[in-house]
This record gives structure tokens, C-alpha cells and sequence, in this order.
């Protein structure tokens, strides 16, 4: 994976960073937020917030596990730098979803796709605002 | 008939425990000798001290064994209050029942019966110990500093303000050493040359500091106190004392090779100072490039200097000094071989004096299938630096393009015990974080990568300057670089992502190596010139690790900065002014006491063998020629000087006439000592 700047992506996680508030430059990599994590995400949270240090837009948006965080907060209480991964999961389902349509309606939506989406994923879908 | 007082320690629970000092008592008091016995619970207090100085008067001892700790912890206690009582102190001795007896056993009444061997033995011993008296010694008050670098400044310093005349011996033109070369200093980024010139020029102006630039210490001689240096004044070819430093001779010289003190980033003159602060501002004629020396060609330098003190035909002037003490302070390099799979470069900090023309063929400068913008961490210090060759704009090396995205590889030949030095370098981690720094705050829009293994960042400031790289736009990357190659006009470099456990590619402008720090390439040499103990990576041993970090293996030798180990400007700096303060106890006395305890040569035994030179650490034995009444050589012998004699008995063992004796360990002593616990052995 070559991890040289591409100006899309920088804008991208710009958009992130604004949208949730947080500065992912600030986590040091500790892990104590993947070690709490109660959902076992698989990329853990700090893998998803080190793909985003490393510019990797993508990779952390389309990572299934951001769909299994439950908004528990664990991870935020614990972080010693003061970073909320919670929020930055949050606000990668949120770009998510807005990527795939602007606007959730679920009449138009197939019910074989909500069958199989997370509950919390379509709670997500109408909160968004950004 | 001797008059033996023994006197045995319960040191609070930590003997009695397992030994029972009073059965201990009764049975020594049984001893042929013993005259008076004392059981008590801590022998080293103040009460158990006067109870100590009191029986050696009122009983007349004339010997006296304490059981208790080693002697490594009271010796010197029981010694000196025995001298206060009017007792010789070589006429104390300790037998160790507890380091040696009741921390080792659980068993009371084993510890018991080995107390009572222990203390028994000593009491035969001391039978034999004869009353010895200190040397006195003459003590020469001047300082030598081997090393200009800020570790030599700063000691230089200290102790020319406490009115010690000091000399200092630089090997390059200018004092200033590692620290010149750096653009600015973490954690503060204050600009290295502007703190450093000041303490230069002091040095310059001190009256007590005598500076010898371009020389080295060829040769030392003598011990503690009494040291004598041959220092080689290299032949400058520019007479000192008329020099003005006017510039006119290094502005005209036609001839050019590549600066030392650039790191062979762009060239200087053959007549030249390494940087403009120079102190002092004497020029040096490169006499391995100079066309004149050479061959009788040129010699512009000589037409254009108005005072006239250019001369061709200077030799190298030996001067010998005598010096007291010497502060050993002679730094750091980058490791010179770095490895062949981060790309083909030139060894980087081999100068262009040490090239011959052909491995300069082999070695360009220019892009020849080379990584020409790899470079090492003193390069990139004078590439950022305003008084370097870019003016403090980052340029890289090949054409001179401002970098846009530069990568930083950490522990690059250290931490790695395969093909590098094992140990941590130490000051990598803060100055690859200073390395970001000046480089976001030189090229805004620039992108900088760290592939770091670990961040070492223990030190007031340090943890926090990381997160200021970090927030200035320094990307981390945790993992360590396998190998660089070239891609178009950039580097690829191939690394990898621990923490999200993937192979990472960055295509980069530059490459900066955080390359380890490892001794000066002549470090052995010189402590062998010295007499001192060093490492197997070369750098100098301290006497203990913590109590006595300043101190090198040879009394009045010490160490200061990077030559001991890695070391960042704070720590040399404390460092240094520690040395200043232990020259400056040597010399608070007008002469010295030497302990007496050293080999003593019966030289008409002595056989010239010389087995006991050959293995004396300390290199305290000479060989001597006796004379007879009438002045005619009679025979060689071994003489031991007392003043560097460290005790140690090896020669003692190695003498083959057994002609040697150690004071206060002599045959008889061991001998009753061994014959006491078992039996007749001879």
C-alpha cells in the first residue's frame, strides 16, 4: 500500500476530522481502545484510526467491522490522548451512507438490504447532517 | 605476643539472624592472641565506633578484626577510626560474615561454624600484616582536555574559573566538535551555534585555557597527579602569532576538496577554517591536497598574506607537558558502514582525506545507479542549517530540488545485533522528531514520513516535543524500512505498518537515516594512549556504573560526553561539569595520599622475565637498570611505580621468581590465613 498524500483522500479525512470534532493525529497507537473494545472489531478501532493516519481513506470506510461498533463509548472513556474513536467510527458510517446516497429512504430501499444491515447502521442513516 | 581485639557485629538481624555472634565472641576470645572480644549490635554507629576506639586504647591493641559487612562497605570506617584511636589502619581487617555468611545461609548453626572459620582465619592472618604507611605524592594543578567539543568547553570552563590552568587538545582546526555542525537543538530548537560560539570564544579569551588546535596527544606518561603529555602540534604551515584571520588567503586559494565539516556537501578551499566561527581563526594548510607542499606549485596563499605568515617548510612540533588530571572528551561519529540493503551510498562520514582517488572514482557524488539523496543525520543538520551550504533552505543533494515528501528511517544500525550495534542510540528518536520540525517549518507544504521501531523520548521535554513533531505534520509510520530503491527521479521506500500489520511503499524526495551513534574510529587507540578501559564497541568504561560514572578505570583519567556513551548535549554537559568537579577535589589538596597496599619488586630476585609488565592493567611496572656504587650497570628488574599500582595482584601471581609482593596481601598473610581453615598446605 503506498502511502504517499493523495489530495482526495487528505480532503476526505479533513471532512472527517470536521464532521466528529476529533484530531486523529493526536492518537499515539496505544491499543487500550481495541483492548476494551466489547464488539471485538476486526480492524479494531486503532487499526481504523492508523489507516486514516496513513491517509488511507478508504480502507477505513469500507472496513466491515466500523458496522459493528455499538456507540458504547468504551473505547472514548478510555483514551488517554483524549481521542474519540467512537466518534470517529460514527462519523466514518456517516460518510459511509452518504457515499452510497445522500439521503436514506428506507421505502426505496430493498428489504432484502435492510434484512441485512445493522439495526445501527440504519439508526445511523437518519442522523446524518453533514 | 600480639594483642588481637575482635570484635563481632550483629548488624541489627541481618547477621544475628543466622549466625550467633555471641558464641561467635566466646569462641574467638579462646584464640591464641586475642586479647579482648566485643559483641555488639551494630558495629558501625557511633556508639559501636567509640566502643571500637576505646578498647584499642585502654587495652593497647595492636590488631583488630571486625566481623560484619564486606569490606567493601567499612573497611575505610574501621580503618580510620582505628588511625583516630593512634592504631596503624593496615592493622584492621574485616572478616565478612555477612555478605559472604549469614545472607547465604539459612542454617544458624552452619552460619556459626562458618563465622568462626572466617573470623579465625583473619585473626591468623593479621599476625603477619605489618604496619604500612601512606605515600605521599606530589600533585601537578594542571588539567589536560582531550576533546573540543562542548563536553571539552564545558569542562575547560569550569575549572578555568575555579583557577585551574587548563589545556585543551582539539585534533581539528577548530574547537566546536559535533555540536557546531547542528542547526538547532531539541527540545527548545534554540540554533546550536548561537549557544555554543559564546563558550568558544570564552575559551579563546580565558587566560588559564590553552587551546591546541590541529594537535594530538601522541603519548601519555605517569599517574595520578603526576601525568606527562607529548602532544603533537600538527604543522598548520600559518605561523599562530601573526595570523590575523583576515580570510584573504582562503578567498584566493584556487584549489578546492570536499568540507569535513559540511559532511562533504560542497567543497572548501585547501587553505582553510571549517566554518566561520572558528575558533581559533587560524587557517590550516591541507598538506595531503595542497599543490605547493606537493609539488612546489601554486602558493598564492604565501603572495596574498599581508603579515606574512605563511611558511611552506613547517615541521609538527612535539610538546611535553605535565598535567595532574586529564578529562577525556573526545565524542561521537555516525557509524561509518550503513547497510548495503537501504541503497548504495558512499560511506557517509568517511571524509575525502581518507579516500584514495580511486575509491573517490568509485564513490561519486553524482547519480550513478546511488541513492545520492540518502542522507545521514549530520548531513541533513548543515542542509537545514542557515549557516550551511544551502543557506538553511532544504535542498536535496542530487539537483538541488526542494523535497516534498522526505522520509525519516530511526535505529538505522542500531538496536540491531546482526549487522549493526546493539545497543539503543538513544538521541535518534528526539532528533529525528527536530529533523521533522525544521523541516515542516523550511517547506510548508512538504509531507514527512518517520518509520520508527520505537519513540525513546525520556527526558524533561521530550515526550511532549514528540507530539509537537506529531501535530506539526510528522506522520509516524511504526515499523522498520527493508530496503530503498529508485523510482523515476524519487526513492521507493519499502516499509511496513505494524499496527495495521501491512507493507507500506513511500515514494520520497529524500531519505534522512537516524544513523547510530558509535565512538570516534581511533576511540581503542586512544584508550590505549591513555591507559584506560573501553567497551567492545569503543567506548571508554566508567569506574562503576552509578556510583562512579565519570571516573575511567585509571586514577585521574575522566570521562566526559559521547566518548563514554550515547549521549545528548544536556547529559554531556552535566557530564563534563561532574568531571570538573572531581579534577577540582584531586587538586584541592597541595599532594597526595596514595593507599600502600601495591606491589613491592624484591628486584635482586627478579629474573627480567617481565611477565608482570606484560600483564599489569594499569601499566604501573617498568623495567629499571640497577647500578652499582661506582655507577656501572649491574642488572635489569622490575619496578613498580606506587603512584599507579591499583593492588590488583596479577603480577603478584604471574611473577615467576615470586619476587613480588602485594602490601597488606603478602604470601605469609594468605598462607596463615589459608592455614588457619585448612590445615597445613604447604
Amino acid at each position: 500500500m503506498l502511502i504517499n498524500p493523495v489530495e482526495k483522500d487528505q480532503k476526505r479525512i479533513s471532512e472527517l476530522e470536521l464532521a466528529t470534532g476529533e484530531s486523529i493525529s493526536d492518537c499515539y497507537q496505544c491499543g487500550k481502545c481495541t483492548a476494551g473494545c466489547p464488539a471485538s472489531m476486526d480492524p479494531a478501532p486503532s487499526v481504523l484510526i492508523q489507516f486514516l493516519k496513513l491517509g488511507q481513506f478508504e480502507l477505513a470506510k469500507n472496513a466491515e467491522s466500523i458496522w459493528s461498533c455499538m456507540a458504547c463509548l468504551t473505547c472514548s472513556e478510555r483514551c488517554p490522548k483524549n481521542v474519540s474513536p467512537a466518534a470517529i467510527i460514527e462519523g466514518l458510517k456517516n460518510l459511509h451512507l452518504r457515499d452510497m446516497d445522500p439521503r436514506v429512504n428506507l421505502e426505496t430501499m430493498s428489504r432484502d438490504f435492510l434484512a441485512h444491515s445493522p439495526q445501527m447502521a440504519i439508526i445511523s442513516g437518519f442522523r446524518k447532517f453533514i | 605476643m600480639a594483642k588481637i581485639g575482635v570484635f563481632v557485629c550483629q548488624c541489627g538481624n541481618n547477621i544475628a539472624r543466622t549466625v550467633d555472634t555471641a558464641e561467635v565472641a566466646k569462641y574467638c576470645s579462646e584464640q591464641d592472641g586475642v586479647v579482648h572480644v566485643e559483641d555488639y549490635k551494630f558495629m558501625c554507629s557511633a556508639p559501636g565506633q567509640e566502643m571500637f576506639k576505646k578498647a584499642i586504647k585502654e587495652k593497647g591493641l595492636d590488631a583488630c578484626i571486625v566481623s560484619a559487612c564486606s569490606p567493601k562497605m567499612h573497611e575505610a570506617t574501621f580503618r580510620n577510626a582505628a588511625e583516630a584511636a593512634g592504631l596503624n589502619p593496615f592493622k584492621v581487617e574485616i572478616a565478612n560474615i555477612r555478605e559472604q555468611c549469614s545472607w547465604v545461609h539459612d542454617d544458624k548453626e552452619v552460619g556459626t561454624v562458618k563465622s568462626k572459620d572466617l573470623t579465625k582465619m583473619m585473626i591468623e592472618r593479621i599476625k603477619f600484616n605489618k604496619p604500612l604507611e601512606r605515600y605521599v605524592m606530589p600533585l601537578t594543578k594542571r588539567a589536560l582536555i582531550v576533546g573540543g567539543g562542548i563536553a571539552g568547553i564545558q569542562a575547560a570552563l569550569d575549572l578555568a574559573q575555579a583557577g585551574v590552568d587548563v589545556h585543551i587538545v582539539e585534533r581539528e582546526p577548530s574547537l566546536g566538535g559535533n555540536m557546531a555542525r547542528l542547526s538547532e537543538t531539541f527540545p527548545t530548537l534554540d540554533c546550536s551555534q548561537c549557544i555554543m560560539t559564546p563558550r568558544m570564544v570564552e575559551v579563546q579569551n580565558h587566560p588559564l585555557i590553552t587551546v591546541h588546535a590541529y594537535a594530538e596527544l601522541e603519548q601519555l606518561s605517569g599517574f595520578i597527579g603526576n601525568f606527562r603529555a607529548r602532544i603533537r602540534q600538527k604543522a598548520k604551515f600559518v605561523i599562530d602569532d601573526l595570523c590575523t584571520g583576515c580570510g584573504e588567503c582562503w578567498e584566493k586559494c584556487p584549489f578546492s576538496t570536499e568540507s569535513e565539516f559540511e559532511m562533504g556537501l560542497v567543497k572548501r578551499p585547501i587553505i582553510y577554517i571549517p566554518f566561520p566561527q572558528a575558533v581559533p581563526t587560524v587557517p590550516v594548510i591541507d598538506k595531503t591536497e595542497c599543490p605547493k607542499i606537493l609539488k612546489d606549485k601554486c602558493g598564492l596563499c604565501a603572495d596574498v598574506c599581508g603579515p606574512d605568515c605563511i611558511d611552506f617548510t613547517q615541521q609538527d612540533e612535539i610538546k611535553e607537558i605535565d598535567f595532574g588530571a586529564i578529562i577525556v572528551a573526545t565524542g561521537f561519529q555516525l557509524m561509518p558502514n550503513v547497510y548495503r540493503e537501504y541503497g548504495g551510498w558512499r560511506p557517509p562520514h568517511m571524509t575525502p582525506k581518507k579516500l584514495t582517488a580511486k575509491m573517490r572514482k568509485a564513490l561519486p557524488r553524482s547519480d550513478a545507479g546511488r541513492l545520492v539523496d540518502v542522507i545521514n543525520g549530520l548531513e541533513f543538520e548543515r542542509l537545514a542549517s542557515a549557516s550551511g551550504p544551502t543557506g538553511g533552505q532544504i535542498r536535496r543533494p542530487s539537483d538541488g530540488k526542494i523535497p516534498e515528501i522526505v522520509v525519516f528511517i530511526a535505529c538505522v544500525g542500531s538496536r540491531d545485533c546482526n549487522k549493526g550495534v546493539e545497543y539503543c542510540s538513544k538521541i535518534c528518536c528526539m532528533y529525528t522528531a527536530k529533523h521533522t520540525m525544521l523541516y515542516q517549518h523550511a517547506v510548508h507544504h512538504g509531507k514527512s514520513y518517520v518509520f520508527y521501531m520505537d519513540i525513546r523520548a525520556g527526558g524533561k521535554g521530550y515526550e511532549e516535543f514528540i507530539n509537537r513533531a506529531q501535530d506539526e505534520g510528522a506522520q509516524y509510520v511504526r515499523g522498520r524500512v527493508s530496503r530503498l530503491t529508485k523510482k523515476g527521479d524519487r526513492i521507493l521506500v519499502k516499509g511496513a505498518d505494524t499496527l495495521t500489520g501491512q507493507a507500506v511503499d513511500v515514494e520520497a524526495d529524500m531519505v534522512v537515516l537516524a544513523t547510530a551513534m558509535v565512538p570516534q574510529g581511533d576511540s581503542e587507540q586512544v584508550a590505549q594512549t591513555l591507559g584506560i578501559g573501553y567497551d567492545k564497541h569503543g567506548f571508554f568504561s566508567e569506574q562503576h556504573p552509578k556510583l562512579m560514572p565519570v571516573e575511567s578505570s585509571t586514577g585521574g583519567i575522566f570521562l566526559a560526553g559521547a566518548c563514554q556513551s550515547v549521549k545528548d548535549i544536556p547529559e554531556t554537559v552535566s557530564q563534563a561539569s561532574a568531571t570538573a568537579a572531581k579534577v577540582l577535589a584531586l587538586f584541592s589538596k597541595d599532594e597526595m595520599m596514595r593507599d600502600p597496599e601495591v606491589a613491592i619488586v624484591d628486584q635482586e630476585k627478579c629474573m627480567n622475565c617481565w611477565d608482570c609488565v606484560t600483564v599489569c592493567p594499569y601499566l604501573a611496572i617498568e623495567r629499571v637498570e640497577l647500578k652499582d656504587r661506582n655507577g656501572n650497570f649491574r642488572k635489569w628488574a622490575a619496578y613498580v611505580n606506587p603512584g599507579l599500582c591499583q593492588g590488583c595482584g596479577i603480577c603478584n601471581t604471574a611473577c615467576r621468581s615470586k619476587s613480588i609482593e602485594l602490601m597488606g596481601y603478602t604470601n605469609e598473610q594468605v598462607y596463615a590465613q589459608i592455614t588457619a581453615f585448612g590445615g597445613d598446605i604447604i
